[in-house]
C-alpha cells in the first residue's frame, strides 16, 4: 500500500493535509511547555537567617539564606524595611537593620511586586545589656556661612541626635586632624566656626572590650569628627571635651609645683587652664592666687576648677581629682604638671545623675 | 450538506486553531485581547475601502503591528535576568511597579510597607495607573503585555481618525497620515512604551470625535451627547496628565468657532474685525494682564525645573532665572512676552542639528528632519483641508495648537520635548499628509480620466 494514496490520504486513513495540521499542533504542546520551563520564573523561598538572635544596637546585619532570591529582592523584619539587599548569591543575601527595637521577628521576602516567602519569629532582637545614654559633648560646628552662624541657638533640636544647650562666639575655622603622634590643625580662610555645647543620646558598646558611647555611629572622643543632619543642613562638628550629665560645680583646689624657677615664675592670677583645647564652652579652672613659700623652685597654686560630682569623687578634664594627684596646668604659654595638696569642698559621692 | 471529508477539515482546523489560541492565552491573555481587538477594529475601518486601497491599508497596518509585536518580544526575549522586568525607558518602571502595587492592595495580595507608601504617592499619579492595575486585576500581571496594550490603544485611535479623514480628505491623504503615524520612529517607540501616552491620544482622538459631532448632529439631542463626549473626554484627559482639560476645552471650543465661521463669510469677516478688537481691550485690562503674566511666569518656572532634569535641556530664559528660579515669579511682562516666542520656537526647532550632543540625538537627526518636513507640509494641508472640510480642519489644527502650546511653555528637556511634541502630531500628521498629497498633485500633471471616475483625489 502506498503511503499516500491517490486521494492524497497518509496510509489510507488520513488526509495528508490534516496530518501535517495535527503534526504542527502536536508540535506546539512541547514547545509551549519548554518555553514555560524556561521562562518561568521559580518562586523564591527564605530557609534560615543567621544569627537568629541579636543584641539590640542601632545598626544590625543579618545574613538570609534562601533559594532563587534575586538582587531586586526586598526583607523586611515584621514591620521594619530591612536598608539594603546586598545579594550574593540566589542563595544568600545579607541585610542591614536600622534601629529596630527589641522584639521577636518575622522575616519576610518581598519581589517586585508582593511578599513571596516568610519565616515566622525568625529573628529575635534582645534588649541590648546596657541601657541607652547622655552625654554632654562640648565642640564646634565648622564651615558656616554666615546665616548658618546666627542659626546655631541653645535650644536648637538635632534630630536623632540631641539638643543644643550653649552656644558660643564664632571663632576662624580650624579643623583637627590626627597625625602622629599627635593632631594637626588645619585653618581654612573665610570659614567660621561656633562652639557649642550638645546634650547628645549614645548607646554604650564594647569595642574590644573597652567600652564607649557611640552617638550619630561613632564613639564620642575628643577630636572626634561628625557630620549631623541639622534643621540649617548637615554640618561638621568636632568634638573638645566630652563629660557626662552631673552639673558642673566650682571646687578649690591647691597644686604644689616643682621646677624651673624661670617657668614657674610665669603662672600669674587670672591664667586659665584650657585642656587639651581651647574651647571657652569646655569645663576649665582658673587661677585665683600663686604663693612661692621661700622656694624659688615651687608653687603653691590655688586655682577654682569647673569639676563634676562623681561615684568616687570629684571629676575635672575627665581625670579624678583627688589630694595627692595629679594635676597639669595648660596655658597657651606653659605646662606644669604638679600635685594637689588641698581640695574643697571635700568629695561627697553623687546621690543620683540627673538625666 | 457539507461533504464529510470537508467537514473533517474544518473541524480539524477550528480544533487546530482553537488549541493555538488557548496556548497563546495562557502565555498572554492581554495579548490575545488586545490583537482580536485590533482586528476587530482594522476590518471595520477597511469597510468600503477600494480593493487596491485596502492591499495599502492592510499592507501599512499588518507590517506596523508586526514590527511592534517584534520589537517588544525582543524586549522579552533579551531582558537581563537579575532585574524583574525589561523596559525601553526608565519612566516606565514606575508605572509597571505602581500599577502592580495597586493591584496587589485591591486583591489583598500583601506587599512591601515601603511599596505601599510609594503606590499612593501624589508625584506621578495618573488614571492610568488606575487603568492598567485593574487589567492586571483581569488578567494577572502584565510586564510585558502592557506593551501590546498600548501598541493596541494607539493603532486603534489612529485607525479611527484614519476613517474620519479618509472620508473628509480622501484615500492617498489618509494613507499618507495613517503611515506618518504608524511608522515615524519617535511614535512608534511610544506606541509600544508601557506609558500614558497611548492612553492619551486614544481618549484625545474621541473628544476630537465628539467635537465634530457636535457641529455635525442633526438633532439637539446628538449634540447634547456629543458636547457631554467632548466634556468627559476633557475630563479623561484631565485625569491622565494634568492640563488636558484645559488643551481639551480650548481646543474643541476654538475648533468649533473657526469650523463655523469658514463656513460663513461675512460672520468671518465680522470675526476677522471683532476679534483682534476685542483681544487688545482684553489685553488692556489689568486682570487678564496680571493672570496671563502668572500663566507664563508659572511655565516658566516648570520650564526652569526642566533644566536641572537628567538629559539634555535648553534654556530660553535669562541666566540669572536659572540661577535662581524664585525670579522667575517676579519677572517683567517684556521678558515673559520674549519667554513665550522663544518656547514657540524651541518647540518647533529644538533639537537643533548643530546641537547635537550625543549619540542618540544625531540618531535622531532623521526624524527631526522629518518633523520640519512635516511643519513645512501643514499649512499647504490646511488650506486644502478648509475646502474639503474646514470643520474638521479647524479642529484638528485648534487641538493641534493648543496642545502645542502647553508642551512648547512648560519643556525643557530634550527627551521629553521630543515625547510631548508626539501629542501633536495624530493632529498634524493628518494635515501633512493632505499637503503631501496636494504637492503630489499640483507637481503631477493630470492626465485626461480614461473612465467614469469622477473624483481625481482618491477613493472616499
Amino acid at each position: 500500500m502506498a503511503i499516500v494514496d491517490e486521494q492524497g490520504r497518509l496510509f489510507g486513513r488520513l488526509n495528508l493535509l490534516d496530518a501535517i495540521v495535527a503534526l504542527v499542533i502536536l508540535g506546539l504542546i512541547p514547545l509551549a511547555y519548554g518555553s514555560y520551563v524556561l521562562f518561568r520564573t521559580p518562586l523564591p523561598r527564605l530557609t534560615t537567617v543567621e544569627p537568629q538572635t541579636l543584641t539590640h544596637a542601632p545598626n544590625l546585619r543579618v545574613k538570609i539564606r534562601g533559594e532563587n532570591l534575586r538582587p531586586y529582592m526586598r526583607v523586611s523584619f515584621g514591620n521594619h524595611q530591612g536598608l539594603t539587599f546586598l545579594f550574593n548569591d540566589t542563595t544568600e543575601a545579607e541585610v542591614d537593620l536600622r534601629e529596630v527595637p527589641p522584639g521577636v521577628y518575622d522575616v519576610v521576602l518581598y519581589d517586585y511586586s508582593q511578599e513571596r516567602s516568610r519565616l515566622p519569629r525568625a529573628l529575635t532582637i534582645a534588649p541590648s545589656a546596657l541601657p541607652d545614654a547622655k552625654m554632654i559633648v562640648v565642640g564646634t560646628f565648622g564651615n558656616l556661612k554666615p546665616d548658618q552662624v546666627a542659626g546655631i541657638t541653645a535650644g536648637m533640636v538635632i534630630p536623632g541626635v540631641g539638643e543644643v544647650i550653649a552656644v558660643g562666639k564664632p571663632v576662624p575655622q580650624v579643623t583637627r586632624v590626627f597625625a602622629r603622634p599627635g593632631t594637626v590643625e588645619i585653618p581654612a580662610p573665610g570659614a567660621t566656626m561656633v562652639p557649642a555645647t550638645l546634650r547628645m543620646g549614645c548607646w554604650v558598646r564594647s569595642n574590644q572590650g573597652q567600652p564607649e558611647c557611640v552617638g550619630a555611629d561613632v564613639s564620642l572622643q575628643p577630636t572626634t569628627l561628625m557630620f549631623l543632619a541639622t534643621p540649617l543642613g548637615t554640618l561638621p562638628f568636632q568634638v573638645d571635651q566630652v563629660r557626662g550629665l552631673q552639673p558642673i560645680e566650682p571646687v578649690q583646689v591647691t597644686v604644689r609645683f616643682n621646677g624651673h624657677p624661670g617657668v614657674l615664675s610665669r603662672i600669674k592670677k587670672g591664667d586659665v587652664d584650657l585642656g587639651d583645647v581651647m574651647n571657652e564652652l569646655s569645663a576649665k579652672g582658673t587661677v585665683v592666687d600663686v604663693a612661692s613659700q621661700g622656694d624659688p623652685s615651687a608653687r603653691d597654686v590655688r586655682l577654682v576648677v569647673q569639676a563634676q560630682r562623681g561615684t568616687s569623687g570629684w571629676t575635672y578634664a575627665v581625670a579624678p581629682l583627688r589630694l595627692g594627684g595629679l594635676f597639669t596646668l595648660r596655658t597657651p604659654l606653659y605646662e606644669l604638671t604638679g600635685t594637689v595638696i588641698q581640695l574643697s569642698p571635700s568629695p561627697v559621692p553623687a546621690q543620683g545623675v540627673r538625666q | 450538506m457539507m461533504p464529510a471529508a470537508t467537514l473533517r477539515q474544518v473541524g480539524g482546523a477550528a480544533l487546530g486553531a482553537g488549541l493555538v489560541l488557548g496556548v497563546l492565552y495562557t502565555l498572554s491573555p492581554l495579548s490575545v485581547w488586545c490583537l482580536s481587538l485590533l482586528i476587530v477594529v482594522s476590518w471595520r475601518v477597511s469597510q468600503g475601502l477600494s480593493p487596491r486601497e485596502r492591499q495599502w491599508f492592510f499592507a501599512l497596518l499588518v507590517l506596523a503591528v508586526a514590527a511592534r509585536l517584534a520589537t517588544i518580544a525582543g524586549l522579552f526575549l533579551f531582558a537581563d535576568p537579575s532585574q524583574p522586568f525589561a523596559t525601553l525607558f526608565g519612566d516606565e518602571q514606575f508605572f509597571k511597579n505602581r500599577t502592580v502595587w495597586l493591584r496587589n492592595v485591591g486583591l489583598g495580595v500583601p506587599i512591601s510597607k515601603a511599596d505601599f507608601i510609594y503606590a499612593y504617592e501624589d508625584v506621578g499619579r495618573s488614571s492610568f495607573l488606575y487603568v492598567l492595575a485593574y487589567i492586571q486585576a483581569l488578567v494577572g500581571q502584565v510586564p510585558y503585555g502592557v506593551h501590546v496594550l498600548n501598541a493596541a490603544v494607539y493603532v486603534t485611535g489612529v485607525l479611527v481618525v484614519y476613517r474620519v479623514v479618509r472620508a473628509a480628505y480622501g484615500g492617498a491623504a489618509a494613507l499618507i497620515g495613517l503611515g506618518l503615524l504608524l511608522y515615524l520612529p519617535s511614535l512608534f517607540i511610544w506606541s509600544i512604551s508601557a506609558l500614558k501616552e497611548p492612553l492619551y491620544t486614544l481618549v484625545a482622538v474621541g473628544e476630537l470625535l465628539c467635537a465634530l459631532q457636535v457641529a455635525r448632529a442633526r438633532r439637539w439631542q446628538h449634540a447634547a451627547l456629543a458636547i457631554t463626549g467632548v466634556v468627559a473626554g476633557a475630563v479623561a484627559l484631565e485625569s491622565i496628565r494634568r492640563g488636558g482639560l484645559l488643551v481639551a476645552m480650548v481646543g474643541a471650543t476654538a475648533g468649533l468657532l473657526i469650523g463655523y465661521l469658514l463656513t460663513r463669510p461675512r460672520a468671518l469677516v465680522a470675526a476677522l474685525v471683532a476679534v483682534p478688537i476685542v483681544l487688545a481691550l482684553a489685553l488692556a485690562t489689568p486682570a487678564v494682564q496680571d493672570r496671563l503674566l502668572y500663566v507664563v511666569r508659572e511655565s516658566a518656572v516648570y520650564h526652569g525645573g526642566h533644566i536641572g532634569s537628567s538629559g539634555y535641556s535648553y534654556k530660553i530664559l535669562d541666566p540669572r532665572y536659572y540661577r535662581d528660579r524664585r525670579l522667575i515669579r517676579s519677572m517683567p511682562p517684556r521678558e515673559a512676552a520674549a519667554y513665550v516666542v522663544r518656547s514657540v520656537a524651541s518647540y518647533v526647532t529644538e533639537p537643533v542639528p548643530w546641537r547635537s550632543e550625543s549619540m542618540t540625538m544625531r540618531a535622531y537627526l532623521p526624524e527631526q528632519i522629518a518633523w520640519f518636513v512635516i511643519l513645512a507640509l501643514v499649512p499647504i494641508g490646511l488650506v486644502a483641508g478648509i475646502r474639503r472640510d474646514a470643520m474638521l480642519t479647524s479642529l484638528l489644527a485648534a487641538q493641534a495648537f493648543a496642545v502645542m502650546m502647553m508642551v512648547a511653555m512648560t519643556s525643557g528637556n530634550i527627551g521629553t520635548l521630543i515625547r510631548h511634541r508626539g501629542l501633536v502630531l495624530p493632529y498634524l500628521a493628518w494635515l501633512a499628509g493632505l499637503g503631501a498629497y496636494e504637492l503630489v498633485r499640483v507637481a503631477t500633471p493630470v492626465a485626461a480620466p480614461t473612465s467614469g471616475r469622477t473624483n481625481p483625489h482618491g477613493d472616499r
